[in-house]
């Protein structure tokens, strides 16, 4: 299949009772690349990756995988993808060798050298039960089980939860080696930030509920932009500024955290007459955090129980 | 290979541009001589356990700014550096790393004096590395 | 495919080897009830015979009942409890095979468990008992039935165990309504007088639950999104469970509210002296009148006859089986296989339903003999009169064994020791209708007598097959199937032998209701020389309880189909359209529930056909109908609209009052949208 396009969510929508938890999901994933889902707890990643895999019923919008309608997707189709999630769920009275059995009678194309690598790496013995192995042991083999029959679409649900370093970097270095087919993508959602910055093209940060973000890794860094602005006394009241995310006010600075468009704020920031105004790099965790915290001014949240003690 | 790069996580710098910078100074300080061979893309992504892409994009740049060329079929080798910046270009790039270190000795309670003795001493250090003798 | 039925079946083995078990337990231990009964009968100490033969045993098939039933469910809600986690499930699904393959993996790995742990051991059961030497009673394939129909409906509990473990609904009750069509399953086995009826109750409660599972697995438990198919079968499934749930409801709350039943009839009873008076029983109190209606007075005392003193001077007599014409009610009685007729020196005797005798050793569980009788020609047999008997009780030991049979002319007395028949009487223009012979309370032979009816007399005979009296049947059999005797005093020996009697004839039970319970009873009294001498025609009696106001309230609460049901039954049986009387008093309850659930519908702006079909769904099932819609209906929240201020519903993408689609995502200033390109190529060497 030579399609550009490998998801492509139009309008997706899902409610739980009266609340919504995607909304208006409008979003396009190319081939080839990696793209990490990001967004806090709650926010509808997982509700949105059961949707585009079939799983959950949207209440309303359409999407495509891999060219077919999410709502009627055919065993060949499911054939191509490999699903991880982030319990690593597997039949626990299974063997591990009996999982691999039971894997692979259902695709015909099995690569047994990739499961037995795998498998190999972590240490896995055959003849062990599911539910005696450790949560790092059964996310190897959920994704020896996974990689095995070479899936075009790897669609990961916060595979990294819970595991242990090695565990994860064994996880992250199956995401390169899979980047080596040019025709191969993943999706993924994670927390953890320094592996998403690791191995992600693009990504997507969903704010309850709604897309807020969808763009390369570096253009996220390069449009979250912190200022320091340094008063000479207290800082005076911040007006409303356009695109704001934080402001942090401490003894004569004023920290703030913008997404700009066109030098609005910065002009009104200069507004404000401060001694010195100058950019501050970020992390890409930094920026992740100001962009998904709390809106407008705050303080830190130790010193405010500080102030009510 | 002639060098190790270390890359962060969690730094204020890009990843790319760890990359580009950690050759920039082996160049600089001689740890990586015109002519010898980087990595290839594919290798150091997965040594770095990184995307492909950054390492891309970091090469693509230093190619750019003339460090690096491609010779097809055989790999990525260090050249010799063309001059790709005018000197305006260069004072621009210049300026900023100069205002840096005045303000940072000035704040830090350091003479014009001591400034442009410790100057002096980096600059021998730089011609003569190790006792020997560098050409440009 | 298989793939799945190997796992299904390795990940379920454990549980059908349990429910093996405890099925041979259980089973064993109806067997061994069985034998008890037969140790108690040769013993001499009461028993109740009908569950000599296993298989026909009511505890046997009650366990068969509650094993099949439970196990059956707790079978399918453990396959579905495999995959309860959220992400495991996901895993299944995600299996590239069609959701139709993955439900015939697991139907057909649970059908097969359920096939070994419930079909073995009742297969096991059925040869034990076929094997002789083991059963003292006989046995015919055809016996095996209706455990062969209990395990059948165990399959409908399977269903109902996986629909419950599927359907994703918030509350386990609905999910658990699965249920009521198990139920009619398994009460039909017990309620259906032929085996076709029953045979076929079972396959459409099989075939309902089964398509609502298959519907069920298409769309992992939710109504919508399911095919027609799926969506009808769910509904139907719903509709017996909701109806259930409704009768359990409302029986409880009539239990509670209305009044303790105090039942009240009357009846005739005779005294020795010939007197007929009419007992009233009102609860505690028994009044006991003479036909003029004044109370009877006891004759010691002066003061009103007590009952119990009372029934110390009923004259007592055989009685012929007032259903002696008819089929049995249900072919799980006993009777409509074979009655115990007589034990004498641990031979058992029953006679079976193709008119013989047949004789089983107690103790080594063999048959041992077999009498019948030959035709006038002494060529083809003559069986026995199979209807009309009752079954061989004890009151107490030392009774003397009947030994009077009829064939259809002829009436056989029999000698066990001999093992012989001998003909005594032999009717002409006449056939045997029905029978009874009667113990009689001093064991002794000369006490022995029997009453048979034909169509046209009733005959007595005595001990020793002399005719004592043969009077006509008036009124018609038709119409007065029950006859009875009552034995007087006069005349009376010492041994109770006596030489007056009365016979009574009571109206069919149907007919008189349906008359309005106007047929009076008639009495026909007998001189010493067998001559009738009076005759006498009692009022006649009710036997329906009075209507109460919970009679009221259920007719109110009947839905339109149940008076549909009733007029096709009546079609049926009797030809012609009968509307039943009660049939438009549920109609206001249906109407008003019809008129809710159409509105609720309309809310939500179902299409045409659906609004339609349910409304008129709802209106023909009444309250059971309306509580389905809500059981089984999804139903999606509602919002206000941005554009036109009334609520609409999200799962439409354009509002249904002002046609405007949804606003997309509010945007606070911080998006940041870029575009992806297609990812690029490495620099390769």
């Amino acid at each position: 299949m030579n399609e550009e396009t490998v998801i492509q969510a139009c309008g997706l929508t899902k409610y739980f009772g009266a609340r919504a938890a995607v909304y208006e999901l409008n979003l396009e994933v190319p081939r080839g690349c990696v793209f990490a889902f990001l967004g806090r707890n709650g926010s509808g990643k997982t509700t949105t990756i059961r949707m585009l895999m079939g799983l959950l019923a949207p209440t309303r919008g359409a999407g495509r995988i891999l060219g077919h309608d999410i709502r009627t997707l055919t065993p060949e189709v499911r054939a191509r993808i490999g699903y991880l999630t982030e319990e690593h769920q597997l039949y626990g009275w299974m063997q591990v060798r009996e999982c691999g059995a039971f894997q692979a009678r259902f695709f015909p194309r099995w690569n047994d050298r990739i499961y037995r690598g795998v498998l190999g790496h972590f240490g896995l013995q055959p003849a062990a039960k599911v539910k005696d192995l450790s949560r790092g042991e059964r996310a190897g083999l959920c994704l020896a089980l996974t990689l095995a029959p070479e899936p075009e679409l790897l669609v990961l649900d916060d595979p990294g939860l819970g595991l242990d370093p090695v565990a994860r970097r064994a996880l992250i270095e199956s995401m390169i080696y899979l980047t080596r087919r040019s025709d191969r993508t993943i999706f993924f959602s994670s927390h953890h930030l320094s592996d998403v910055e690791r191995v992600a093209d693009y990504l997507a940060v969903f704010d309850r509920s709604v897309l807020r973000a969808c763009c390369p890794l570096d253009t996220f860094r390069a449009r979250v932009r912190q200022l320091r602005l340094r008063f000479p006394g207290p800082p005076p009241a911040l007006p409303k500024i356009p695109g704001l995310l934080q402001a942090v006010r401490m003894e004569n600075e004023l920290r703030v955290t913008i997404v700009p468009h066109g030098g609005a704020a910065e002009k009104i920031l200069q507004a404000l007459s401060p001694r010195e105004m100058e950019p501050v790099p970020l992390t890409l965790e930094d920026a992740f955090i100001s962009y998904l915290g709390e809106r407008g001014e705050k303080t830190f949240i130790l010193s405010e129980l500080e102030a009510q003690a | 290979m002639p060098i190790v790069f270390h890359i962060n996580t969690g730094s204020n710098t890009p990843i790319y541009q760890q990359i580009t910078e950690q050759v920039r100074l082996a160049v600089t300080t001689g740890g990586l001589a015109v002519g010898d061979q980087l990595p290839s893309v594919r290798v150091l992504a997965e040594e770095l356990v990184v995307n492909p892409n950054t390492v891309a994009r970091a090469y693509g740049e230093l190619m750019r700014e003339g460090l690096l060329e491609s010779r097809a079929g055989r790999g990525v080798f260090i050249t010799p550096k063309r001059k790709v910046f005018s000197r305006d270009e260069g004072w621009r790039r210049l300026e900023p790393l100069l205002g840096a270190l005045i303000g940072e000795a000035m704040t830090l309670d350091f003479t014009p004096a001591e400034l442009r003795a410790a100057f002096e001493a980096k600059m021998h250090q730089w011609k003569h590395p190790k006792g020997g003798d560098r050409n440009e | 495919m298989k793939t799945l039925i190997k796992k299904e079946l390795r990940e379920n083995l454990p549980l059908a080897l349990i429910g093996l078990l405890l099925f041979l337990l259980l089973l064993a231990h109806g067997y061994h009830q069985s034998r008890t009964m037969l140790d108690y009968l040769l013993l001499n100490i009461s028993a109740q015979p009908s569950s000599l033969q296993p298989l026909l045993s009511n505890l046997l098939l009650k366990e068969a009942v509650l094993f099949c039933g439970l196990f059956g469910a707790v079978l399918g809600w453990m396959q579905t409890r495999n995959e309860a986690h959220r992400d495991l499930w996901a895993y299944l699904v995600h299996r590239p095979v069609t959701r139709h393959d993955i439900f015939l993996g697991k139907t057909i790995a649970g059908l097969v468990l359920y096939g070994v742990s419930a079909g073995l051991p009742l297969a096991g059961l059925v040869v034990v008992v076929w094997l002789p030497g083991h059963v003292a009673a006989p046995f015919e394939w055809p016996m095996a039935l209706p455990l062969l129909e209990i395990f059948l409906a165990g399959l409908a509990g399977y269903f109902a165990g996986v629909l419950t473990g599927l359907r994703l609904a918030r509350w386990y009750a609905s999910r658990g309504l699965g249920v009521g069509w198990g139920i009619a399953a398994f009460g039909g086995i017990f309620t259906c007088p032929q085996y076709y009826q029953s045979l076929t109750l079972i396959g459409f409660a099989v075939g309902v639950l089964g398509l609502a599972v298959w519907g069920a697995y298409q769309t992992d438990g939710f109504y919508r999104g399911q095919p027609a198919i799926g969506k009808l079968a769910l509904t139907a499934v719903m509709t017996a469970g909701c109806a259930l749930a409704l009768l359990v409801a409302g029986g409880l709350v009539s239990l509670i509210l209305s009044h303790p039943f105090r039942p009240q009839y009357a009846s005739y009873q005779m005294l020795r002296d010939g007197t007929v008076c009419k007992i009233s029983h009102n609860g505690e109190h028994d009044e006991i009148k003479d036909l003029a209606g004044h109370p009877l007075l006891d004759p010691k005392t002066g003061q009103e006859m007590k009952y119990k003193k009372a029934q110390l001077q009923f004259a007592y007599g055989p009685g012929v089986d007032r259903r002696f014409q008819g089929e049995p009610v249900n072919p799980l009685n006993t009777g409509s296989f074979f009655n115990l007729w007589n034990i004498t020196d641990h031979t058992l005797w029953y006679l079976d339903r193709h008119g013989k005798l047949v004789g089983f050793d107690g103790r080594t569980c063999k048959q041992v003999a077999t009498l019948e009788a030959r035709g006038a020609d002494g060529g083809a047999t003559d069986p026995f009169v199979t209807r009309g008997t009752s079954e061989y009780y004890f009151y107490r030991s030392g009774d003397v064994p009947r030994k009077f049979i009829p064939a259809a002319k002829t009436i056989y007395r029999v000698d066990f020791k001999e093992r012989t028949l001998q003909a005594v009487l032999t009717l002409t223009n006449e056939e045997v209708a029905g029978y009874e012979g009667q113990q009689n309370n001093y064991g002794q032979d000369e006490s022995q007598s029997f009453l048979f009816a034909t169509r046209n007399s009733v005959y007595y005979l005595d001990h020793e097959g002399r005719v004592v009296f043969k009077v006509p049947y008036d009124p018609g059999f038709e119409k007065y199937p029950d006859v009875s005797l009552s034995r007087l005093d006069e005349h009376a020996d010492f041994h109770g032998v006596t030489n007056s009697y009365a016979l009574w004839f009571r109206p069919d039970y149907e007919l008189n209701s349906k008359s309005g319970w106007k047929m009076p009873i008639r009495v026909q009294w007998i001189g010493p020389d067998g001559e009738p001498t009076q005759s006498r025609d009692l009022p006649a009696i009710r036997y329906d309880t009075p209507e109460d106001w919970t009679d009221k309230l259920g007719e109110a609460l009947m839905p339109p189909i149940a008076s549909v049901v009733e007029t096709g039954k009546r079609w049926y049986y009797e030809g012609g359209i009968h509307y039943p009387d009660w049939g438009w008093k549920g109609m206001p309850l249906a109407v008003v529930c019809a008129l809710l659930g159409g509105m609720q519908i309309r809310r939500y702006r179902f299409p045409l056909a659906a609004t339609a079909g349910w409304t008129g769904f709802i209106f023909f099932f009444g309250l059971v109908g309306l509580l389905v819609l809500f059981c089984v209906q999804e139903w999606p929240a509602r919002e206000t609209c941005g554009n036109c201020q009334k609520l609409r519903v999200v799962d439409r993408e354009t509002c249904e009052h002002c046609g405007a689609p949804f606003p997309p995502a509010e945007k606070n200033g911080t998006e940041i949208f870029a575009a992806l390109e297609k990812a690029t190529v490495p620099v390769e060497p």
